[in-house]
């Protein structure tokens, strides 16, 4: 969609005689695009004018603990994020393939801002082109009025130190693996190792075997050739 | 009713136009005439059937025609737009 804002002076001011660039437009044409301003400009122009001129920001009562009147005041409960222990963090990093959470949380609240700019009427204050005096110019940004939170979440963290933490944690849970692996090959190790005691003690105990049924046969044959 | 815009020339010559549209176009596929004021005026001719508008925009403070070809393309293009209803507004001024 083709964005425009609408402009409406009374008088301006034109560099010589000289006529403009000219097209040539159907009557139903003339028609719309008269309709399109005309009613577009009415319509966002009563909304502006029912807007307030100035915005409040309401600032965070610090707690007193006395009133004016030297009444105790009931102290405000801090406002505490509901973050998720470290391990349930480490578990949700570990479970996805690429540390991504926060990135579509930025991309989501960055496309939440674009739609409500989109959706909200804002105007600019044009000073390079607008005649003093001519038309009011009224400044108008909307803001959130209440501060929700002092404590910054994940979405609210520096982008850079949020990919720092992010792998902090994945190095982290590498470690953590690398070390489980390591002790499952110890035991293997281990394992193998005693296997292979026993089978030399086998092999050992085979050989004994043999060579005192050697010994018998000789002694045998020995027996039998005297007689 | 229809809207009114006085064009003064730099004599001091006043000549009342009626104003068909005036708009600053906020594409970034449109560099040349974004963030730029242009009007609209009918010109009260006529070629055959159709009615004639004569546009201008504002280059240091004085409306000027459009010299630039690039920047009359795609004002021509947001005209079409406007009237093919593919136009949205963001603001008043």
């Amino acid at each position: 969609m083709t964005k425009v804002i609408l402009m409406n002076k009374t008088e301006i001011s034109v560099n010589e005689e000289k006529k403009g660039k000219q097209i040539a437009v159907k009557e139903n044409n003339i028609t719309s695009l008269k309709e399109f301003y005309q009613n577009n400009y009415k319509v966002l122009n009563q909304k502006v004018s029912s807007l307030p001129k100035e915005t409040i920001v309401e600032t965070p009562i610090i707690n007193n603990p006395l009133e004016a009147s030297g009444e105790p005041v009931i102290p405000i409960e801090p406002i505490v994020m509901d973050t998720p222990s470290i391990e349930m963090q480490k578990e949700s990093i570990f479970n996805e393939s690429t540390p991504i959470i926060t990135a579509e949380n930025t991309q989501n609240k960055e496309a939440n801002e674009n739609n409500l700019l989109n959706e909200t009427i804002f105007t600019q204050n044009n000073q390079t082109t607008e005649d003093s005096g001519n038309s009011p110019v009224i400044n108008l940004i909307p803001e959130s009025s209440t501060i929700e939170s002092a404590q910054p979440s994940d979405d609210e963290m520096d982008p850079e130190l949020l990919e720092i933490k992010l792998r902090l944690d994945q190095a982290i849970i590498d470690l953590n693996n690398y070390k489980k692996k390591i002790k499952i090959l110890e035991l293997e190790v281990n394992q193998n190792l005693e296997k292979s005691k026993e089978v030399l003690k086998d092999t050992q105990a085979a050989a004994e075997i043999m060579s005192i049924q050697q010994e018998r046969q000789k002694k045998i044959s020995e027996e039998i050739n005297n007689q | 009713m229809d809207e009114k815009v006085i064009l003064v020339t730099p004599s001091g010559e006043k000549v009342e136009k009626k104003m068909i549209c005036m708009f600053k176009s906020m594409d970034d596929d449109r560099p040349n005439i974004k963030n730029i004021p242009i009007i609209a005026i009918e010109t009260g001719s006529m070629n055959g059937a159709n009615y004639v508008l004569e546009f201008f925009w504002e280059q240091n403070g004085i409306y000027q025609p459009i010299d630039n070809e690039l920047a009359w393309g795609e004002t021509k293009k947001v005209i079409i737009d406007i009237i093919n209803e593919k136009a949205e507004v963001e603001g008043v001024i």
